[in-house]
């Protein structure tokens, strides 16, 4: 890995967390679905699989997530941050690698966003031994058809409007 | 298969929204509707009873026809848990997300509002005792 490719990896990480911090400094979108959230951070996440790779995707995930609860102090949300943040990085990898550009990235981030919500809302019912959870999964689906659209434009406008030198 | 190199420009050049969109959107909105059906479908009865567990263990039970007003004490820091009109909530908290709190009231069976931080779950039960009916 060249230090160029290091460099750019470590600043993109470093936007996912501010972007993975400051949503986190809100209260939930919705207030009776508290692990359903939009999410911004997979701007950075999206961007990456995009202009870099895929194991570059996956390991800014995991990062963003072990940092982002370490700096936040919200370690009791680990284990739902890591399940659906490493979910949805699946589901974008698998569907940029074999449908794209058939489908558009803003399409395929909202599939991303709803599987991570719909993860992060299963493995809360889990972890809390709480199957009234699973009655958000709906509102976990919609939502993230929604947010993960937002995602997507953000990041499919950063691709056309940054300088082509600055995609890799 | 294109590779990555060109799929970065076709996005770059292309528009936002292809006809191949159409589908995986519609997969999604399908599985959003059959995943309401199915929360409207295990959604519970109006409960009569609500349970307070700290770490999964039962710490007290409260009775919904009652009006009542509980402080649950926790290593972590408080949670005051009210039951007015039928249904069960948590009024405050010194919890640092206040997630509990924003859950506002519940009163069907199987609802649930948790605490993540302080380990706090409260849970709503039917008129009869029992659990399985959640």
């Amino acid at each position: 890995m060249s230090t160029r490719k290091i460099t750019r990896l470590g600043l993109l990480t470093a936007c996912g967390l501010i972007l993975f911090i400051v949503e986190n400094l809100f209260p939930p979108v919705l207030w009776f679905a508290p692990y359903v959230k939009l999410g911004l951070s997979n701007i950075a996440v999206l961007f990456v699989l995009l202009t870099m790779g895929e194991w570059e995707c996956m390991t800014v995930t995991i990062v963003k997530c072990v940092l982002g609860c370490a700096v936040t102090g919200t370690w009791y949300a680990f284990a739902f941050n890591i399940a659906g943040g490493v979910g949805g990085a699946i589901t974008m990898i698998l569907l940029c690698r074999f449908v794209c550009p058939k489908v558009g990235v803003v399409t395929i981030s909202s599939a991303a966003a709803v599987v991570s919500n719909i993860l992060r809302t299963a493995v809360g019912a889990i972890v809390m031994q709480t199957r009234g959870l699973l009655l958000q999964l709906p509102v976990a689906a919609a939502l993230g058809i929604l947010a993960g659209m937002v995602v997507g434009f953000a990041c499919v406008l950063l691709v056309k409007k940054l300088p082509p030198k600055l995609l890799g | 298969m294109m590779d990555k190199r060109e799929k970065l420009h076709q996005i770059r050049s292309g528009g936002f929204f292809t006809k191949g969109d159409a589908i995986l959107l519609l997969v999604l909105i399908v599985l959003t509707l059959v995943l309401m059906a199915t929360a409207f479908g295990i959604r519970g009865k109006v409960g009569g009873t609500a349970r307070v567990y700290v770490d999964g263990v039962l710490i007290k039970e409260m009775d919904l026809s009652k009006n009542d007003r509980y402080v649950l004490e926790t290593d972590d820091g408080y949670n005051t848990i009210v039951v007015q009109n039928g249904s069960v909530k948590v009024e405050d908290a010194d919890c640092n997300d206040h997630t509990c709190v924003r859950l506002g009231k519940i009163n069907r069976t199987g609802q649930t509002i948790v605490c993540l931080p302080h380990g706090v779950k409260i849970v709503v039960f039917g008129k009869n005792q029992g659990g399985s009916d959640v």
